[in-house]
């Protein structure tokens, strides 16, 4: 039989039994359906994780402190709370000694009240380096960022971000106000372009003064929370990074036994981390999606096996004037395929579907692979297979002059 | 004759030779349906084979046709040893070379008359058929149906269906055709007009063998083979056929 007669054949059969065809259709239709549906929010989730990190700026090395077990030399003595082990100290070493950085940061947190005028807010402020904006890829609105200058004379200047502007100035223009953080005037110089949410909410909830403000008036410790170095180009983050570990140690005068008492992060890490995760993830969903077309293969399966038996005549018949067991295998073959292929169109159309109304309706970041189609409904085309072998080998087994006795 | 034999049958040999033919059924007990049938069919024979229901006739029409194999014995058509075949073999004999007609017709109700017809060109692995349309009309034509191509069983007569039956068996050109009591379902009036197709095509060069329980049907053959308890108890040339009006 040429492939031709083979699918007008299966056509037929499927025309004159569409409504049974349909109803057990369905279970491929959902599977498919669901597969492209939940791997569209599987990798829409990592897509965002990876875009709220890669927006945090480019080729980052973040070090935080660690509570060593071991107990390096210089903790123990941390401010209350928070055990930290990086100090302005370290900063300054590592501003003289890394070979090849292109920018660096600590992050003195000193979060605290702002008040201008009546109005108050509570909002996170940072003591930050000059060279913050270019490491955290921020961009001045308005005004400016403060310098070099202003950063070594402790200057009580501070930039804000676009939440502080709205909810502590009420929409006026900030630049040149005074405002208050805890008892220490500060001078509003400038205004960070907005950037959204990222992790630990709001970007735009942040305050920046110099760091050495922070540490002189509002913290009172040497201890920094974070240091963030920006790499020149991603081939030397690696390197840097080994640099910094080293220098950090000698900073700490670590014994070559003892463990760090910091850890380094890097971004790229951070990246593949949460794809590996998020790809677990979706992989998840895809499998649980998976097993219902599989359940919707057995219902292919059940289908096939009933229009085995009621047409046990016509394949008798065709035995009779010639078909070969495989011409009949065939058939059945084809048309268990074609109902699985049918199935797995009508799912695409339902999971692309399904992830734009999830987009568009529920805000869920969607993000629709053409592998994952590809794959999905070839994975129907299989189970079509897979499940139409054993109705299709009953029916090329079949014996012509029982079968054309069957009634 | 087509290419699903391979050897061409000799001048002078039988077109199908049956030695010792024998077929069990198990039911419980062994039951012996053929016990030992020889039959030599030339090229160009009209034959009919009668005898008692349950005699063995059907079973060892199935056995000739290629859609039942024999417990023991031998079969040759054209000199080709069928018990040898493999399924796939017999398969493209019954294609090509041996066409079968049913005594309830066996169409394909959800098919026209020109789809049933066209249903076992599209089996024939061995030939190409450029034009199955025109095959089937050719066929139908034959048979006297030229004017009922897209009727579906359900809206045909009988005798009609029968004639679609007859038309399907001879689209690939058979060497033998084949009936197991094809008027059995007709009235006599009917049964007259497709006996009459049977002489005609056998006129035209078709080897025909028809069982049959009417003994004026047998009158109208060449030749009459009786069975009885699965043996051949007779075997008679009849020199002046009777002409059925
Ligand atoms: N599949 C089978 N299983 C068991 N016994 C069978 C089977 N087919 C036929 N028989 C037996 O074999 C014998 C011959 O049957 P067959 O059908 O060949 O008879 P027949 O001559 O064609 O009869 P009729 O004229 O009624 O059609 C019968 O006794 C029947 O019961
Ligand atoms: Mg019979």
């Amino acid at each position: 039989m040429t492939y031709w007669l083979l699918l007008k054949t299966a056509i037929q059969s499927i025309r004159l039994n569409w409504l049974r065809t349909l109803l057990t259709l369905l279970g491929i239709v959902i599977g498919v359906g669901s597969v492209i549906a939940m791997t569209a929010v599987g990798q829409g989730a990592q897509d965002s994780v990876v875009a709220r990190i890669s927006a945090m700026g480019s080729n980052l090395l973040i070090v935080n402190s660690s509570s060593s077990r071991s107990g390096g030399v210089s903790s123990g003595r941390g401010s209350s709370g928070s055990r930290s082990t990086l100090s302005i100290t370290d900063v300054d070493y590592l501003r003289k000694t890394l070979s090849s950085s292109s920018g660096l940061t600590p992050i003195v947190n000193a979060t605290g009240q702002l008040i201008w005028g009546a109005s108050n807010y509570a909002s996170s402020v940072n003591g930050v380096s000059v060279d913050y904006m270019d490491v955290r890829n921020r961009q001045i609105e308005t005004g400016v960022m403060f310098t070099e200058a202003e950063q070594q004379n402790r200057a009580t200047v501070a930039v804000v971000g676009q939440t502080v502007v709205t909810e502590l100035f009420l929409g006026e223009d900030p630049i040149g106000q005074q405002i208050r953080i805890g008892r220490i005037p500060f001078t509003i110089i400038g205004t960070l372009k907005a950037s959204g949410s990222g992790f630990g909410g709001d970007n735009d909830d942040l305050v920046l003064i110099p760091y050495t403000t922070a540490q002189a008036r509002l913290s009172g410790t040497q201890y920094v929370s974070q240091i963030w170095i920006k790499a020149v180009d991603k081939e030397s983050m690696t390197p840097l990074e080994e640099e910094l570990i080293q220098q950090l140690r000698t900073a700490h005068r670590l014994a070559d036994s003892a463990e760090d008492d910091f850890t380094v992060r890097n971004q790229a890490d951070m990246i593949s981390l949460v794809s590996e995760s998020t790809d677990t993830f979706t992989l998840l969903l895809g499998a649980i999606a998976g097993i219902s077309l599989l359940v919707g293969g057995i219902g292919i399966m059940n289908m096939m096996l009933v229009a085995v038996t009621e047409r046990t005549k016509e394949i008798g018949l065709r035995i009779a004037v010639g078909a070969r067991g495989s011409d009949i295998l065939l058939q059945f073959l084809a048309e268990s395929v074609l109902i699985c292929v049918m199935g797995g169109l009508l799912g695409l159309l339902f999971g692309v579907g399904g992830a734009y109304v999830l987009q568009h309706f529920f805000g869920v970041n969607t993000s629709l692979s053409t592998n994952t189609m590809i794959i999905s409904v070839g994975f129907a085309a299989f189970v079509g297979v897979a499940f139409g072998l054993y109705p299709a080998y009953r029916a090329s087994k079949l014996d012509p002059i029982e079968a054309l006795r069957y009634s | 004759m087509s290419n699903a034999l391979k050897q061409v049958a000799e001048a002078g040999l039988p077109l199908l030779r049956v030695r010792g033919l024998t077929k069990m059924y198990h039911l419980g007990e062994d039951f012996w349906a053929l016990r030992g049938v020889d039959i030599d069919i030339h090229e160009g024979e009209l034959v009919s084979i009668i005898g008692q229901s349950g005699s063995g006739k059907s079973t060892l029409l199935n056995i000739l046709g290629c859609l039942d194999r024999p417990t023991g014995g031998d079969y040759w058509l054209a000199g080709n040893h069928i018990n040898k075949m493999s399924s796939d073999d017999l398969a493209a004999v019954r294609n090509q070379v041996l066409g079968f007609v049913f005594q309830s017709f066996h169409l394909l109700p959800r098919l026209t008359a020109l789809e049933n017809v066209m249903l076992p060109l599209g089996y024939d692995h061995l030939r190409k058929h450029p034009n199955m349309r025109d095959a089937a009309i050719e066929a139908l034509q034959r048979t006297g149906l030229g004017d009922k191509l897209n009727n579906r069983p359900t809206q045909m007569s009988g005798g009609q269906q029968q004639r679609v039956a007859i038309a399907r068996a001879l689209v690939n050109k058979p060497s033998l055709l084949m009936a197991d009591e094809p008027t059995g379902n007709l009235d006599s009036n009917t049964a007259r007009d497709i006996l009459n197709l049977f002489k005609e095509l056998n006129r035209q060069g078709t080897t025909v063998m028809i069982i049959t329980h009417d003994p004026s049907i047998a009158a109208n053959t060449n030749r009459k083979i009786e069975v009885r308890d699965g043996l051949v108890i007779g075997d008679q040339k009849i020199e002046y056929p009777e002409v059925a009006a």
